[in-house]
């Protein structure tokens, strides 16, 4: 079969585009797919590298700090010791006061990577002197534990009020090294 | 190039292949120029072949070789062809009776504008007509600036297909017909015999060849049919006389020859042909046989179709003016070349594409692996304080939590001591919260719209508290004794809040 110029042109057009076709398809996009790949994990490499060109910078400075907190910083223990032990330390706090003490109720805990945090509600009734003063104790007190957040009302016309008290004690956990670059 | 040796085979119906070969050494004096490997071939009038192969043997022309022989058609083109499948092309000799001769002037001096010309002449110079008509030509002058003259050798298209044919058919290339004139004339140049002013007479069969060349812009050629099988002096001399009136013009003239040589049957009755001419040519020419050690042991029929072949194989080799245009091309061969020229396109198209594409492959998969390397680099630079600096990392994090659980732990009594200090007389506060982002929410009451709107005030006065915002006050109650409920926001200011220390 013979076939005329134009014709030998578009068919060796078509065939160009075949090829470039098959080109981008089976050699083109592969290498583009690899190279975002590659793009993306050098970026993480290159994260990781300056997260921890960032953590031996500052390692100094943060081994000096930690020492200074070590001694009021809690290490972990079972969930129910690290609660048990918690709710004696409150105990402990609020037996001096003038305060009725109502309900007590644990919180579901917050864990994190580095630590975990127990939070309990405890409604307390009481002149607003005590209150302070439980304020006061628990602001001065060596455990590593806040009140998170405070409600107060009045309860009756004797200056007395019902406060509710959402107190936390921070527990330190173990953390393996690893992947801890970030 | 040196003709080696020379072998010859008659060969009569049916063929034979290599029966009977006898092979006859022509002289060492066939100097032909550069040579690509070929074969020229001589189809002669009883349908046997004589072919002459080149062979080029290295940069140096007298080691290559050049064999003269006679093959049976079929057996021995199709053993030529199993022999020599790589040759390019075979060439073959026209024969003097198939080709006709035309000179004309063409107005340039441009190689491509002659060709074009000259294909637009054909027309007027051919009686086949243009389309039946295949061409070679040679440049045989420039007589004045911008005029060329052109000797255009002419052949009927279908005896050039008729002559291609048996090869075609055992699918043996051939590159083009030399015709014999430019054959007699190219073998007496390659067998060393040219002369300025010399008559050259190569008689074979039916015709004879009349020749007289005084330069490669300058010659002239005859052919002459003649009655019969064989040729007789009378006749020959007759033809040999016209030759000798048309090139040499005025007997006494300057380019009147004085000497004819004779190759062919003819040089058996040379005295007798002398004797002819003498007798009836006004100047007195000395007519002798070409040099006789050229053909030493050759049949003298043999003698022209060796003196044509080696033009043949001169002109294949010969890349100068006179051989550049001067072959036939047959159309199959055009054709063949057109479909070559094609698709080595083709092929350069398709290597370039892919070229660009692996170009671009490289350099992708280069800068693909090159990053490869960097990453993994960097990986192994970090790896020793990974364990470190992940240690790091995790007292960081503990560190932070701490002082987010250590600072500011007062900030509910704070908050009380502030609002007790800032607190005007006549406004109480029934429900006090304190969210862990330090927002502050106060309802109370108040004894005068004016007192609850002056807490705000006040409250803008300590530095404990911001954001200050009475959400509302309305008067509720009734009586003697209204009072005036609100709400009030705001956030209390703290240092270093939430860990906003580092480290």
């Amino acid at each position: 079969m013979r076939f005329s110029d134009r014709e030998r042109r578009l068919a060796r057009l078509v065939l160009l585009a075949l090829l470039a076709l098959a080109v981008t398809r089976f050699v083109w996009f592969p290498l583009l797919g690899e190279r975002r790949q590659i793009q993306a994990r050098l970026a993480e490499v290159e994260l990781q590298r300056l997260s921890v060109q960032r953590n031996l910078a500052a390692r100094e400075a943060v081994e000096r700090n930690f020492a200074a907190l070590q001694d009021q910083l809690q290490e972990a223990r079972s969930n129910e010791e690290d609660l048990s032990l918690f709710l004696r330390s409150l105990s402990r706090m609020l037996s001096g006061m003038a305060l009725r003490i109502g309900q007590v109720r644990a919180l579901p805990s917050e864990v994190q990577r580095a630590y975990k945090k127990h939070t309990v509600q405890v409604e307390v009734t009481g002149h607003l002197a005590s209150l302070a003063r439980l304020l006061a104790e628990v602001s001065l007190s060596e455990l590593p534990v806040r009140i998170e957040r405070m409600e107060v009302v009045g309860a009756g016309n004797d200056g007395r009020v019902k406060a509710t008290l959402w107190i936390s004690e921070l527990i330190l956990l173990e953390m393996p090294p690893e992947g801890g670059a970030a | 190039m040196a003709v080696d040796s020379c072998e010859q085979t008659h060969v009569h119906e049916p063929p034979r292949a290599n029966t009977g070969a006898r092979q006859w050494r022509l002289a060492d004096r066939v100097q032909i120029g550069r040579a690509d490997d070929g074969l020229a071939v001589q189809v002669l009038p009883d349908q046997s072949v004589l072919y002459a192969r080149i062979q080029s043997a290295g940069r140096k022309a007298d080691g290559s070789r050049l064999v003269l022989g006679h093959l049976p058609e079929v057996a021995a083109l199709g053993s030529l062809r199993g022999r020599w499948a790589s040759l390019p092309a075979v060439t073959l000799v026209l024969p003097p009776q198939q080709v006709l001769t035309r000179d004309v002037t063409l107005p340039s001096d441009d190689p491509a504008e002659l060709h074009l010309m000259l294909s637009h002449e054909i027309e007027t110079l051919s009686p086949y007509g243009a389309e039946h008509t295949q061409y070679g030509y040679a440049v045989i002058g420039s007589s004045e600036p911008g005029r060329t003259a052109v000797r255009c050798f002419l052949a009927e298209a279908s005896v050039v297909a008729e002559l291609c044919e048996p090869f075609a058919r055992r699918k043996i290339p051939v590159g083009g017909l030399i015709p014999a004139p430019l054959a007699s004339l190219a073998g007496l140049r390659a067998l060393s015999q040219l002369r300025s002013g010399c008559l050259y007479v190569l008689g074979q069969d039916s015709a004879a060849e009349c020749i007289q060349w005084h330069d490669d812009e300058r010659w002239q050629g005859r052919t002459c049919l003649l009655g019969g099988p064989r040729q007789d002096a009378e006749e020959l001399a007759r033809e040999v006389l016209t030759s000798l009136s048309l090139f040499g013009g005025n007997p006494a003239g300057s380019d009147a020859p004085s000497e004819v040589r004779v190759a062919g049957p003819a040089s058996l009755w040379l005295e007798d042909l002398a004797n002819q001419i003498n007798q009836r040519y006004a100047s007195p020419v000395e007519v002798h046989p070409l040099d006789e050690t050229l053909f030493d042991g050759i049949d003298p029929d043999m003698q022209v179709p060796a003196i044509r072949l080696a033009g043949a194989a001169w002109l294949q080799g010969c890349r100068d003016s006179l051989a550049q245009h001067a072959a036939i091309v047959p159309q199959s061969c055009r054709d063949h070349a057109r479909r070559r020229a094609v698709l080595r396109q083709d092929a350069w198209w398709v290597g370039l594409s892919l070229a660009i594409a692996l170009l671009g492959w490289a350099a992708l998969s280069l800068g693909n692996w090159r990053m490869g390397r960097l990453a993994d680099a960097t990986e192994q630079s970090i790896a020793p304080y990974i364990n470190v600096a992940g240690e790091v990392a995790a007292k960081r994090e503990q560190l932070m939590a701490a002082r987010r659980q250590l600072s500011n732990r007062d900030e509910p009594l704070r908050i009380l001591s502030g609002l007790a200090d800032v607190t005007p007389g006549g406004v109480f506060y029934h429900t006090l919260r304190v969210e862990g982002d330090g927002t502050l929410t106060i309802d109370g009451l108040a004894d005068s719209l004016h007192l609850a709107f002056e807490l705000p005030e006040s409250l803008r006065k300590s530095p404990l508290f911001t954001q200050i915002q009475l959400n509302y006050a309305q008067q509720s109650g009734s009586g003697q004794q209204p009072v005036v409920e609100f709400r009030c926001t705001c956030r209390a200011r703290m240092t270093a809040r939430q860990g906003g220390q580092r480290q």
